[in-house]
């Protein structure tokens, strides 16, 4: 028993400041979860690369990094994310463990988060979203920071020019000792955006040049960390972003000069707790979003102001090194206050979550869970999940796994409460999802194909009404089935050069099975903007001080239409990054080219909203590193 | 790496490199026709498209044949119509397709359907009435004024202000009645001069006007948005007073789409389904002729052989529905046609 508490210990103490990842003892197959994750028997994906992107946003992150479909209206402009055929609002992010989905939209824009205020981006599908929170019916992606308490010094400087005015600088700086950590991260990110295009809606389709499309985002992370013991770990997490942006038109219409700005604010602490066989994680948050939207030829000046407080609370217990149970208790209050209300709203939630999980000796594991909240004082559907992990080789190198949850979707403050038209009767949306996995992992190799299903009853749709009004509905029941493919490998070429290669391919058939509505045409047709296939590759050849990466994106046709008369043409577009690395002592310098939509590609996401042609980047970054080791 | 994997990937990205698509932007193969034909009896169905989307089409059906071309304007002109078609109104020979969001009228020639010319420098233009030869007037949702156009060289020569928002209008003896939907009056003006000379008062969010055989003008409030009661008011243009006054016994009522019979005997709008009055009726019909049956209709229409035409958005993001009744409110047809159909312009 002695020996099992120092193991956890010293696993502890590796990992305390890592947030929301395990460890793997890959002799026993045993992991230590020092907060609440999803069990082994969930698939998650943990994107890569990220300090490759530290300069875009997570928009620009996941577009590139994972095959997941991102709707973008253009660069830094609106951005939402659907996993599996779900909608926006129903994939729930979260920073550290706190949603952070705006509470009147539902859904989060992925060009208000800078990567730079992140350090770790997992995306958690389907069930697994259970073990973060509910609403999650397409998934969750989570978002963490966390320190090295090996570091000294590194402090990087990083410069960024491009085609139409992008202009990027982020300077951070990252010090301390064993005990005491500190991050801090300043950016400025602005760009005219004034690409060329091709303009279908005017007669002879003309190149033209974007307008009323620039960007400018500030943002400031500044981070403190604390282990004064073995035991107990400290954490002051803050970050701020100011971001305005013009809005383009959609082409056909007169730019009218509409812009937003958006002001958030995120502020957390954190206490970590680990004595013998069990772990204690506290949160408390304080989120402060701000939105102003103005378009002054339709006389629109739209605020949406929204204060939160979170509060989140872990608790693992192991029994042995196979039996663990989990509970997590969670208490928050979202404030807000919108043009589109016209008086002030709040919604206090709290939930508590169970889990149990159990493994075998030789390779089995099973986890049973389940989450209860408690929306304004009203019991919300109970949230059951379920999931086994089965190694069919001995030598644990193939493995299968399946499981389910049922999850729902409250209604966003807005369905409830925009006037006219919110509605209070709403019921939450309810889904039913299950997966299958097969998993072959064999160092340098990985692999990974899952199928899965899932049914969203009570699907919210915005219509009007016969006196005009427009008012969310619990219309449609909405089918998705489809398989994920993932495959990670490493070449190693010689002692100076490897190779990494990491793939993804979705399909994804999401079909609306019935409706609340008489005249409905859409019944047994593919939702709009989900594609069917999806798929990346990231190539990245490291030789000597050369570093190439080849980045290739595939989305499929989607229907615009939910008859699926109109639909916009697949895209494919390349990236191709070019650096080269100088390093002394613990200076380094690197220098580097990108090139953007190598293929010179004229596409649209999203109807009538044009993206660049080719483009390119260069950029610099200068970096003093020490480790106090 | 082995070499067959490093061809394997060179193959790969020059398979992607070699991938030309021709296919910018959104696409209906099915909506594409090379040969419209015009025919006398043609039907044009003006879809307003989703706001913002820029996807505002015309669908043309011909009652002969029952044939359905959809997205016709961009066939026949090789572009699409741009975004929120609000109206469509025929003037001296040409079609006036307002298009809202676009702050744009693209003039159609009623023979072939090709566009003549485009009107642009709108703020949000919303209905096109024609004064004479030269002149014409265009009303507008936030420029809070009217909009005055050159026919000859298509373009806006001057402005009206009007102090908000304006809807339909309608020209009678050199004078123009303008709705003012989020106020409870009609204005008019002198359309010689360009000024408001008076304004009548009626129940609040009066959106749409006709004028009958009798050359009396009919006026419909819907009466906001549970605000009050909706009023239908007949009105002697002469002397601007009201001549009858129907009212709507259902607050929640929200009566719409004026529209009169080729003849101008029989008065048509959209409550609740189609309702029909004749113009010497004195009070409301109580049921519709055509009930929605769990549709919500969204346009109205009546044909020069007082077919019926009746649009159905249903969810709005996908193909709507016309209905087609005759004049005995018999279902004879129905079909699909472009996003959120809300207008009909008989040939």
């Amino acid at each position: 028993m002695r020996v099992l508490k120092n193991y956890f210990l010293v696993l502890f103490s590796s990992v305390a400041s890592v947030n929301a990842t395990s460890q793997t003892d890959t002799l026993k197959q045993v992991e230590v979860a020092t907060t609440i994750t999803p069990a082994p028997s969930y698939k998650l994906i943990k994107v890569t690369n990220i300090e490759s992107h530290v300069t875009d946003n997570l928009a620009d992150l996941l577009s590139k990094e994972t095959p997941i479909y991102i709707k973008s209206s253009g660069p830094g402009g609106l951005s939402t994310i659907s996993i599996r055929g779900a909608g926006a609002s129903h994939t729930q992010l979260y920073w550290n463990g706190i949603s952070i989905n705006s509470p009147t939209l539902g859904q989060l824009d992925l060009a208000t988060l800078p990567v730079a205020f992140i350090d770790e981006a997992e995306i958690h599908l389907g069930a697994s979203s259970v073990v973060d929170g509910s609403g999650g019916l397409g998934g969750a992606v989570q978002l963490n920071t966390s320190a090295n308490y090996k570091n000294k010094l590194n402090a990087t400087f990083r410069k960024e020019l491009g085609s139409f005015g992008i202009d990027k600088s982020l300077f951070s700086i990252n010090a301390g000792n064993k005990k005491f950590q500190s991050k801090t991260s300043l950016f400025r990110n602005s760009s005219f955006n004034d690409f060329k295009y091709i303009d279908i809606s005017k007669e002879n389709s003309p190149i033209s040049e974007r307008e009323n499309a620039e960007t400018i985002q500030y943002g400031i992370k500044q981070e403190f960390y604390f282990a004064p013991n073995k035991e107990n770990h400290f954490a002051i997490k803050s970050n701020y972003l100011d971001s305005y942006r013009q809005i383009s038109s959609a082409l056909g219409i007169e730019t009218k000069g509409e812009h937003q700005t958006d002001k958030v604010l995120r502020l957390m602490g954190e206490w970590r707790n680990g004595k013998n066989k069990t772990f204690q994680h506290l949160r408390l948050a304080f989120v402060k979003d701000e939105l102003n939207y103005i378009d002054t030829s339709l006389s629109i000046n739209s605020r949406i102001r929204v204060d939160s407080y979170k509060a989140t609370y872990n608790f693992n217990h192991y029994f042995n090194y196979l039996l663990k149970l989990s509970a997590q208790v969670n208490a928050g209050a979202d404030i807000a206050n919108s043009t589109g209300f016209g008086a002030q709203y709040q919604q206090n939630r709290q939930s508590i979550f169970l889990q149990f999980e159990q493994k075998s000796n030789w390779g089995y594991q099973y986890n049973i869970a389940a989450r209860q909240e408690v929306i304004d004082g009203k019991l919300t559907p109970l949230i059951p999940t379920i999931g086994v992990k089965y190694f069919l080789t001995k030598n644990h190198h193939f493995a299968i796994n399946a499981n389910a949850a049922r999850n729902y979707k409250a209604p966003s403050l807005n369905e409830l409460y925009w006037n006219p038209g919110g509605n209070t009767d709403l019921l939450p949306e309810i889904g039913f999802t299950s997966e299958m996995g097969l998993t072959y992992t064999y160092r340098k190799l990985s692999f990974g194909i899952s199928p899965y299903y899932s049914l969203v009853d009570n699907w919210i749709q915005w219509l009007p009404q016969e006196s005009g009004i427009w008012t969310p509905i619990n219309v449609k029941q909405v089918e998705n089935k489809g398989i994920e493919l993932e495959i990670k490998k490493m070449v190693k070429i010689s002692n100076k050069s490897k190779l990494h290669l990491h793939s993804g391919y979705n399909y994804v058939n999401s079909i609306n099975k019935s409706s609340a509505l008489a005249t409905d045409n859409s019944i047994g047709r593919q939702l709009v903007y989900v594609p069917k296939h999806t798929f990346n590759i990231v190539a990245k050849l490291e030789i000597k001080k050369w570093s190439f990466t080849y980045n290739q994106t595939v989305s499929g046709k989607v229907f615009i239409d939910a008859s699926n008369i109109t639909y916009m043409p697949y895209y494919a577009p390349a990236d191709i990054n070019i650096s080269y690395s100088l390093k002394k002592d613990m200076k380094s310098a690197d220098i580097g080219l990108k090139v953007s939509n190598l293929y010179n590609e004229d596409y649209q996401i999203m109807a009538n909203r044009p993206l660049p042609g080719r483009w390119f980047l260069l950029f610099l970054k200068v970096n003093l590193n020490a480790t106090n080791e | 790496m082995s070499k067959f994997s490093s061809y394997i990937f060179i193959v790969f990205v020059l398979g992607f490199a070699s991938c030309k698509k021709q296919e910018i932007g959104p696409q209906c193969p099915t909506c594409v026709d090379e040969n419209i034909t015009v025919k006398y009896d043609d039907v044009l169905i003006g879809c307003e498209g989703n706001f913002g989307w820029g996807n505002a089409s015309i669908s043309l059906f011909n009652p002969t044949n029952n044939s359905i071309t959809n997205t016709v304007f961009q066939n026949i002109n090789g572009y699409a119509l741009g975004d929120v078609l609000q109206s469509m109104t025929e003037y001296n020979g040409h079609l006036f397709v307002v298009v809202n969001n676009s702050g744009k009228i693209e003039v159609l020639d009623t023979t072939t359907y090709q566009k003549t010319a485009t009107i642009s420098g709108l703020t949000s233009p919303r209905y096109f009435c024609g004064i004479n030869n030269s002149k014409a007037y265009v009303s507008d949702l936030f420029s809070n004024q009217i909009a005055i156009l050159d026919l000859g060289s298509n373009a806006v020569i001057g402005s009206i202000n009007t102090g908000g928002w304006t809807e339909e209008m309608l020209l009678v003896n050199d004078k123009v009645y303008v709705c003012r939907p989020d106020t409870n009056f009609i204005l008019q003006i002198n359309a010689t001069t360009n000024t408001i000379e008076d304004t009548i008062i009626l129940a609040k969010g009066p959106s749409s006007l006709v004028l009958d055989s009798d050359n009396k003008l009919w006026a419909l409030s819907s009466g906001g948005i549970n605000d009050e009661l909706g009023e239908l008011n007949q009105i002697d243009p002469s002397t601007n007073n009201i001549i009858q006054k129907m009212v709507f016994s259902d607050i929640s009522n929200s009566p719409n789409n004026l529209k009169i019979s080729p003849d101008g005997e029989t008065i048509y709008y959209l409550n609740n389904g189609v309702n029909q009055l004749s113009i010497y009726a004195s009070s409301l019909p109580t049921t519709s002729i055509i009930s929605q049956n769990g549709a919500l209709f969204y346009g109205l229409g009546i044909s020069p052989t007082n077919d019926v035409y009746v649009s159905d958005a249903v969810d709005y993001v996908q193909a709507g529905i016309v209905y087609r009744y005759d004049s005995t409110a018999s279902l004879v047809h129905q079909f699909s046609v472009g996003i959120i159909p809300q207008g009909f312009w008989f040939k």
